[in-house]
């Protein structure tokens, strides 16, 4: 018999590393042509680092982001950005490359308010114009002031750095400030349970995220989408399977780990509570999928069999041994038949 | 190290490459299995005699009421053919279910039956097609049931340094006379060896009639791909239903003799497992044979 069933997990997790100073550092250099070269130590590993900075880069400075050319992760030119770990690197190395971006185009943004007349703090940068913000027909080509900075003598460059505001944990009592901001989440499955062979399908998976703001809502969904398959893995199949100290399963034919027939549909919902601290608001989201997606299939599947489980990978056995137990018949147990 | 690799352009000459080297070549053909053991030094050959270029022997097709697979076939081949898919449906689903698309594009049917594992899909589903191997060496060819083929001590008795499997061959199930059905569990959806497999062919002279014959294959439960003889004992001359599969599929279980083992789960767990699958695959089998079923 197939029996379905629906659970929740929900999480909330810290951006950063745990109560420690943990900055990053970038440099922005605004080029004649409105080219922006954007160097910072964060590397992408696939998540989509460099295509988010850039964009964090190209919004702060009003030009399109095919302009910025992103030079990353090379410790021979590029500033220390710390590690891509912690859910980080939007928050932390978006504030730097933000900030970069913004002392390189003090200059212009003198020139423009002398220009225009305006108080500096009124100027705004888009679609490669200066403007007031209250005028916005009032504006100045971005090439154009640029020009007239290099008649000054000026170029359009600029460091940045953000270090998250986090206190020492004191020793004894475990107080203090670890994580200047918090991603949540809250997962729901749906899930089909063979009650024959123990056999699981992940039928459906809702994951709402809150991640400030979602700086690239397609890359948003990706690492949801990745960590969800992650957390299916971590809660039906992954096993480090030791005998003796040795690791019977070290390859991948043998740790298994969910193909994209064990994947359901997923839908993610992108919640955007701007974090005030953030780059544009936004917080992170790297490790955070994976966390509720396990408890969220181990309460549909509770759900669907009115049993609580506690171990992990829940495999098919452990599954119809307890099915077993509920109905009397006794758990499965190794070593009781001739081989 | 290997010595030398030969690619022959007939069988005959393959043979006779084979006897050049008495004993220390060996035959490939899409080496999905013998690469990895010659790389993990489990099987020892200084000379490959590479049989891919045969395309005669890459062939799935009707003759003289049998139908007649070519053992270059690869498991897409069979998965794809839409004569299997007509007349021995579990075959094609069985073939469709090994390794990944990859391995399955490349993988062989002879390959998968000379290697000889207890579990392997496509070999498991031929069995209970009461298949017959065509086996060629420089002595003659020779038909032999492939059950034979399989040692008790599990291995194949072909000997692939002197012989070669050319054909599998076995009759279709004919319309409302025979049902057959493959199932399978796995740790997980694709690419994973199976938990437990089974594959069963049951035989009728006349519509809802007492089954005249049944053949129940499953895999890993020892050490060559298990036939539940006391199951299938049971089924011949009871009628289908309920009943009869479920004594059937008990029997099955007590009969195989699967082992603990900590990626495929405990042997309790796999016998209950035996018993739960060997009733949907009869099951399944029945509603082929009454042309009600989904036919896989």
């Amino acid at each position: 018999m197939k029996k379905r069933g629906w659970g929740l997990g929900c999480m909330w997790y810290g951006i950063g590393n745990t109560g420690m100073p943990n900055p990053s550092g970038a440099f922005v250099e605004l080029l004649d042509d409105a080219t922006v070269i954007l160097l910072t130590g964060c590397a992408d590993i696939g998540q989509g680092s460099n295509t988010a900075l850039a964009q964090i880069v190209a919004e702060e400075l009003g030009v399109a982001l095919e302009m910025v050319k992103v030079v990353s992760a090379d410790t021979g030119v590029t500033p220390d950005a710390g590690a891509t770990s912690a859910s980080r690197q939007t928050y932390i190395s978006g504030n730097a490359v933000r900030k970069a971006a913004e002392t390189a185009k003090k200059p212009l943004k003198e020139k423009a308010a002398a220009l225009l007349k305006v108080a500096e703090e009124q100027i705004e940068f888009r679609d490669y114009k200066i403007f007031p913000s209250f005028d916005p027909k009032c504006a100045l080509p971005l090439k154009n002031v640029i020009r007239e900075c290099r008649r000054d003598g000026l170029l359009t460059l600029g460091h940045g750095s953000f270090n998250p505001d986090t206190a020492e944990l004191d020793k004894e009592s475990g107080r203090g400030i670890p994580y200047a901001t918090y991603a949540f989440a809250t997962q729901w499955a749906e899930v089909e349970v063979d009650t024959e062979t123990g056999e699981v399908t992940v039928l459906k998976i809702v994951a709402a995220h809150d991640v400030g703001k979602a700086i690239n809502p397609k890359a948003v969904e990706g690492q949801i989408e990745g960590g969800c398959s992650m957390g299916l893995g971590y809660a039906l199949m992954e096993e480090v399977i030791l005998e003796k100290g040795m690791i019977l399963n070290p390859g991948l034919s043998n740790y298994l780990i969910p193909t994209f027939k064990d994947m359901p549909e997923i839908i993610s919902l992108i919640v955007e509570e701007e974090e005030e601290t953030g780059p544009f608001g936004a917080k992170g989201v790297g490790e955070p999928p994976l966390i509720p997606t396990a408890p969220a299939i181990l309460n549909a599947v509770s759900n669907a069999l009115g049993i609580h489980f506690t171990e992990l990978p829940l495999t098919p056995e452990k599954i119809l041994s307890a099915l077993h137990e509920k109905n009397n018949k006794g758990a499965f147990q190794e070593g009781d038949l001739d081989a | 190290m290997l010595e030398a690799y030969y690619k022959p352009a007939s069988l005959e000459e393959a043979l006779s490459i084979l006897d050049d080297f008495a004993g220390r070549a060996r035959v490939i053909a899409g080496g999905t299995d013998l690469v990895l053991q010659l790389m993990h030094k489990e099987v020892a050959a200084d000379v490959l005699v590479d049989i891919s270029g045969l395309r005669q022997l890459r062939k799935i097709r009707e003759e003289n009421g049998r139908i007649v697979i070519g053992a270059l076939s690869t498991h897409t081949d069979l998965s794809e053919s839409s004569l299997l898919q007509e007349k021995a449906p579990l075959l094609s689903a069985a073939a469709g279910s090994v390794g990944s698309l990859q391995i399955r594009n490349v993988g062989t049917v002879g390959g998968n039956i000379v290697n000889a594992q207890p579990a392997a899909d496509t070999a498991v589903a031929l069995l209970a097609l009461d298949a017959t191997a065509k086996v060629v060496s420089l002595s003659g060819e020779k038909q032999v049931l492939l059950e034979e083929l399989y040692s008790p001590l599990g291995g194949s008795n072909l000997n692939p340094c002197r012989e070669i499997l050319t054909e599998i061959s076995f009759a279709p199930l004919s319309k409302s006379k025979a049902g057959g059905a493959f199932v399978r569990l796995a740790r997980r959806k694709a690419v994973a060896l199976p938990v437990l497999n089974v594959a069963v062919v049951i035989h009728s002279e006349e519509a809802k009639g007492a089954l005249t014959d049944a053949r129940i294959v499953m895999g890993p439960v020892a050490l060559t791909p298990f036939r539940a003889r006391k199951a299938e004992q049971v089924l011949r001359g009871s009628f289908p239903g309920e009943e009869s599969f479920c004594r059937a599929a008990g029997l099955a279980a007590d009969e195989a003799r699967p082992r603990d083992s900590r990626f495929r789960g405990s042997a309790a767990y796999r016998k209950e497992l035996a018993r739960v699958m060997v009733l949907r695959a009869l099951t399944i089998a029945q509603s082929n044979l009454d042309g009600q079923g989904v036919n896989r």
